[in-house]
Parts: C-alpha cells; sequence; structure tokens
C-alpha cells in the first residue's frame, strides 16, 4: 500500500465520522491555541526582559520603599538618596523619585495618572525611550521651570487624540508644559510600575517642585537628611506616606558587582533607618526575576488550559479511535482477507489520528497565534511567536492524536477475519 | 504437480469444555482448471477448510503447499501476501466495503499490492465490464441488489487473477436469476484455468462441479 493510498485511507476515515471528528479535531485546537498563545506570550515576556536588561544595564539598582514607616518616619527619604551618592564612589547618576499626585488636571477634567517628582538621571537611568521630545534638563530642572515629560498612557488619557508634545497640564495648582512623551514600553516607567503604572506616569522636576513651594532645593535636600520635615505638608500635602520617596534608582560602575554592591548599598540604609526594613535594593536581575514570576501565573494558567484539552482531545481520540475499530470490524476482516498486512491496518487507523489531530493542530496553531496576539494588543503585552513553537504544540497535538489511538489501531490490526467474516448476513 | 496439496490436514479449536476439531486428516488434491464443490450440514467443517485453503486460518496438523510451496509455514505477513497474489474470496453476504463505491472495492486488494491508481481503476472496470457492472462503477454497494453486490464481490475476487477461487454460499442470498448469473461467471473462470472451490448447502450448485466432496464431522469423502 503506498503513502498515498493510506493518506486517501485515512481521509475517508475521517469523513467517516465527520461529527465525531470535528468534535475531537476541537478538543486538539483547544490545546494547541492554548499552547501556541503560551509560547507566544512567553516568548514576548522573554523579549521584553531581554529588551529591559539592555534598556537597564547591568548596573542599574532601585530602592524601593516598600510599605509606610513606623508613625511618621517615612520608608525612603530624600537624605538616603544624597547618602548613596555622596558616600559609595560607585554609586553615579542617583534619582530619587516621589509620588506627588495621583491626577492631573485639564481645562474640564481631572485624569487619573501618577504624577512623579524626579530628577532628569531618572529618563538615562531607566533607558527612556522617546516617542516626541525628550527629557528635562538639568538647566530646566535647576532653574525650576515648568515642564513635565508624559509616559505613553498618560498622553493618550491626557489628550485624547494624540499630539500631547507641547500641551500644558495642571499639577497641583501650576500648569507645566510637556517636553516630552515616552515610547510604548520604553523603560521610562517607574521601575516600580512593574505591576503598575503601565505608562500612566507624568515627570515634572524635583527642583521645580521644591521651588514653587519656596524652598530651595539643594538646602530642603540636606534639611530633611537631619531629620527635618522634607517638602513638608507645604508641597506633598499631609499624607505621610506623599512626602517620602517611593523609590531611588541609581547606577553602580561597570567594575563592581551588581549583587555586591546591592548589599552593600542596602546594609547601609538598614543603617540609616536603624535596622528597619522599609524598603528593598534591587538589580536589574531581581526585577528580571519579578517580572518572570509575575507571568509565571499566565504560564502556569495558559500551561493548565493546554494540558487539560489536550488530556480531553487525547480521550476523545481513544474514543473515537475504539468506535471506529468496533463499527469497521467486518471492513477490517475484508481488507486482511484481500491481503493487507497488520501493520497497513496499524497505519491505516494511526493515520487517521493523526489527520484529526494535525487538523485539530492546524486550526489550533491559527486561532492561539491571532487570539494571543489581538489579546496581547488589547492588554499591551508583549507577544513573538516563531515556526518553531507552532511546530512544537503541533507536534505535542500529533503525538497524543498518535498515541491516543495507537492501541485501537492494535486492536484493529489484531482483527481475526475468520471470526469477524463468518457471521453472515 | 497439483495445484493445492492438502495432507493430513487437522484443525483443532481450544474450548474451555471440549476441543472442537473442525477437521481432521483431510488430504486432497486440486488441479487448475477444476470447479470443486464442498457439502455438508453445518458445522461440518467447510467453511473451515475454505479458509484453511484461503490462508485465513492455519491448521493444527498437516501439510499445505500452494503452487508447490509450502504455505503452512509462512508468517502472518507472508500469509497476507499469498493471499493478495494468488487466492479470491467470495462470501455469502458479498461483505463489500459499505463506504466505498463499487470501482473502489474492486481495486481494493489491488491497493495493497501497491499498484498505481490508474492500473487499479483499468483492471476494476475490465473486471466490472466481465460481470456486467459496467454503469454501476460509482455506486455503493447498499445501491445495488444482491445480485449486483455478488457479482461485483466476484469482480473483487477475480481482479488479482488468482489461481485458486474460494466462494462460501456464493448464492445463498440470492434469488435464481441472480444465482445462475453467478455460477456462469465460475465455469467461465473455472475454463480460463482457475481453480474455483464452492461451499454450497444447495444441490444444484453442488451439481456444477467437476468434482464434488462432502465433509462431515470434519472428515473429507467424495461426495456421492
Amino acid at each position: 500500500m503506498t503513502l498515498r493510498d493510506l493518506l486517501a485511507s485515512a481521509e475517508r476515515g475521517v469523513r467517516l465520522h465527520r461529527w465525531r471528528s470535528a468534535l475531537t479535531a476541537a478538543g486538539f485546537a483547544a490545546g494547541t491555541a492554548a499552547a501556541v498563545a503560551l509560547f507566544a506570550i512567553a516568548g514576548g515576556a522573554r523579549l521584553e526582559i531581554l529588551e529591559q536588561i539592555r534598556a537597564l544595564g547591568a548596573g542599574f539598582v532601585t530602592v524601593r520603599a516598600i510599605g509606610g514607616g513606623r508613625g511618621l518616619e517615612p520608608p525612603l527619604t530624600f537624605g538616603d538618596a544624597e547618602a548613596l551618592a555622596t558616600s559609595f564612589p560607585f554609586v553615579a547618576d542617583v534619582a530619587p523619585v516621589a509620588v506627588l499626585a495621583r491626577s492631573v488636571l485639564l481645562p474640564d477634567e481631572s485624569v487619573a495618572v501618577r504624577v512623579l517628582a524626579t530628577t532628569p538621571e531618572f529618563f538615562a537611568l531607566r533607558g527612556a525611550r522617546f516617542e516626541r521630545g525628550r527629557p528635562f534638563s538639568r538647566e530646566e530642572a535647576a532653574s525650576g521651570r515648568n515642564v513635565c515629560v508624559l509616559g505613553a498612557e498618560a498622553a493618550r488619557r491626557i489628550v485624547p487624540a494624540g499630539a500631547a508634545y507641547g500641551t500644558l497640564v495642571k499639577v497641583g495648582g501650576n500648569w507645566y508644559r510637556v517636553v516630552g512623551v515616552l515610547a510604548r514600553s520604553s523603560g521610562g516607567e517607574s521601575s516600580s510600575s512593574d505591576t503598575e503604572g503601565q505608562g500612566r506616569e507624568v515627570f515634572v522636576p524635583i527642583a521645580t517642585v521644591l521651588q514653587t513651594a519656596g524652598l530651595n532645593p539643594q538646602e530642603a535636600l540636606r534639611d530633611e537628611g537631619r531629620g527635618r520635615t522634607l517638602v513638608g505638608e507645604t508641597v506633598w500635602g499631609g499624607a505621610s506616606g506623599r512626602r517620602s520617596l517611593r523609590e531611588i534608582l541609581l547606577r553602580i560602575d561597570d567594575e563592581v558587582d551588581p549583587d555586591a554592591g546591592r548589599d552593600v548599598l542596602e546594609r547601609a540604609l538598614l543603617r540609616r533607618h536603624a535596622g528597619r526594613k522599609h524598603f528593598e535594593v534591587l538589580t536589574a536581575e531581581d526585577l528580571l526575576h519579578r517580572g518572570r514570576a509575575a507571568r509565571g501565573v499566565l504560564d502556569v494558567l495558559l500551561g493548565s488550559v493546554a494540558t487539560a484539552a489536550f488530556f480531553l482531545g487525547g480521550i476523545a481520540m481513544a474514543t473515537l479511535s475504539w468506535q471506529s475499530v468496533r463499527e469497521r470490524t467486518r471492513e477490517i476482516a475484508i481488507r486482511r482477507a484481500v491481503g493487507a498486512r497488520r501493520s497497513e491496518i496499524v497505519a491505516q487507523f494511526l493515520l487517521e489520528g493523526a489527520a484529526i489531530a494535525v487538523g485539530g493542530a492546524a486550526a489550533g496553531t491559527v486561532l492561539g497565534s491571532l487570539g494571543s496576539l489581538a489579546a496581547a494588543r488589547a492588554g499591551g503585552f508583549p507577544w513573538t511567536i516563531g515556526a518553531g513553537e507552532c511546530i512544537v504544540a503541533a507536534a505535542i497535538a500529533v503525538a497524543i492524536g498518535l498515541a491516543a489511538s495507537l492501541h485501537p489501531a492494535l486492536r484493529a490490526a489484531a482483527v481475526d477475519p475468520v471470526a469477524a467474516l463468518r457471521f453472515e448476513g | 504437480m497439483p495445484l493445492v496439496s492438502l495432507e493430513g490436514i487437522s484443525r483443532l479449536y481450544a474450548r474451555a469444555d471440549a476441543d472442537v476439531r473442525a477437521l481432521e486428516d483431510v488430504w486432497l488434491d486440486l488441479e487448475r482448471g477444476e470447479l470443486v464443490t464442498l457439502t455438508g450440514p453445518s458445522g461440518s467443517g467447510k467453511s473451515t477448510l475454505l479458509h484453511v485453503l484461503g490462508l485465513l486460518d492455519t491448521p493444527t496438523a498437516g501439510r499445505y503447499r500452494l503452487g508447490g510451496e509450502d504455505v503452512g509455514g509462512l508468517d502472518d505477513d507472508a500469509r497476507a501476501a499469498q493471499r493478495n497474489r494468488s487466492i479470491g474470496f467470495v462470501f455469502q453476504a458479498f461483505h463489500l466495503v459499505p463506504h466505498l463505491t463499487i470501482a473502489e472495492n474492486v481495486e481494493l486488494p489491488l491497493v495493497y499490492r501497491g499498484q498505481a491508481r490508474q492500473d487499479r481503476r483499468r483492471r476494476a472496470l475490465a473486471e466490472l465490464e466481465r460481470v456486467g457492472l459496467a454503469d454501476r462503477v460509482a455506486h455503493r454497494p447498499d445501491e445495488l441488489s444482491g445480485g449486483e453486490q455478488q457479482r461485483a464481490a466476484i469482480a473483487r475476487a477475480l481482479v488479482i487473477d488468482p489461481i485458486l477461487l474460494l466462494a462460501d454460499e456464493p448464492t445463498g442470498n440470492l434469488d435464481e436469476a441472480s444465482a445462475a448469473i453467478v455460477l456462469s461467471i465460475f465455469g467461465a473462470v473455472r475454463e480460463a484455468g482457475t481453480c474455483v472451490v464452492v461451499v454450497t448447502h444447495n444441490p444444484r450448485v453442488a451439481s456444477i462441479g467437476t468434482r464434488g466432496y462432502r465433509l462431515d464431522r470434519g472428515r473429507l469423502e467424495v461426495a456421492p
């Protein structure tokens, strides 16, 4: 029997039980789609992580506040930032980040964004890419100019029709001109925005905020280090959390091992906070591990769906094959009588199973690719899929299809033609 | 050398309660161009002998030579190949594959020969023409009468040019007219040199044989 005849025979067998075959194929389609989506989303996350590593650089370190301090003690302060910048020769480009407000005002509405006060170094430290414009400069910051940079989503919210660049937004009673708009997934978001933020930030210069409040930036920063209320209620309002820093970004020299540098900085901060750890110090690699862990939930979910669908598809395939063999016992005996070898009967039924699995896998690959692409676009998470991943997902489907139809196929080959043909009529 | 030579063939079926001796010490030589009829009561071993002759069943004792070759010791694949090469079957219930067309049914043995599609179709059409079914090639079995289905089954058996044609009650489900057509085809096949063995209960069918045998409780004897 030629391969072409085997394929034709398999195709006939599939068409013989059209609906049952279609239902079984649907199980394989669902499994493959989930597997392809898993690969696509995991692949996208991998790419994003690599992109972030590239953008941040190995020496990137962030110190994050975790929860408020006891009483009035802020978890992170400008004094901490100053200490890190001045005490360690291997530390460069320190950028403190404070949450200034939760919304900005437009002429006729308030838009929920996160207003962060920081220094010009922030953008370089985060490896930010700009869709339009630029970061605010040291000169602008030092001279107290009312300028700001918008995250991509913030720009979309503030000026839905686009062209946020150059427009004015009002923060805390003052108008700021937009000098730059970040690209999507540009790395410009605050590093604490791995699970929040999503580009909804408005960045303003800290020095401008302080000057607006009538404080000398340099003095204000130093004073705070000695325990006086920094920016006080005058700038940040009364809530204690807002007085403190959200995070401090910095870069450590290439010659210093990032992990070793992190440990040194952590010990120094612990000393400054009397051993109370209201912060965490994370290197670029630490952040990436966290990103992976967050994605892991989605991976497990999709993996479970794929496994369940493949399992159900396999059961459906085994049932279909058993039923097919039972219903076609006489046909098998006829084929054996006219000269079919056992191996040809096995091949025929295996190919029927494989054909259904391949059909389901092909449909699932298309569905999984397009579905996950649509979901990625809608959800704003990265997506990438290669032929290799599609082939792996389809191969899993076909392997399960073959495995599920193997036993029925062997039983078909074991049909005794004498017994099957004996009962006439 | 005879075409078929059975030497002391026995077929024992082991059963839990008691063994069943379906064939016992059968000796039989068959020549080309013979039409041999096998009669006997139900359960006498007629079908078993036919299955042994057709390499569908293996004897538990004795020697079977087909075309001079000892085929008793062949493995399963070799027996399948031998059936495909040399032996045609015709059954009482026709046993056509229901979802294949008549032409595809007739082609089936040639599929397992690996013969090219066009050659197969040409051979199948020639056989269907020979049995008077040239206008039924694209029909399904259930669209044909019993007589037509049996003629299609005969065409399938003849498409390989068998040296041995084995028919088990071939007219059992047919009316007189259809039975007469089937028997006339068997006569023509015999004259062309094929050895035809027909199992039957029908005395009229038994009378057309060049030789007749009777089986009784597994023992073969010349029919009276």
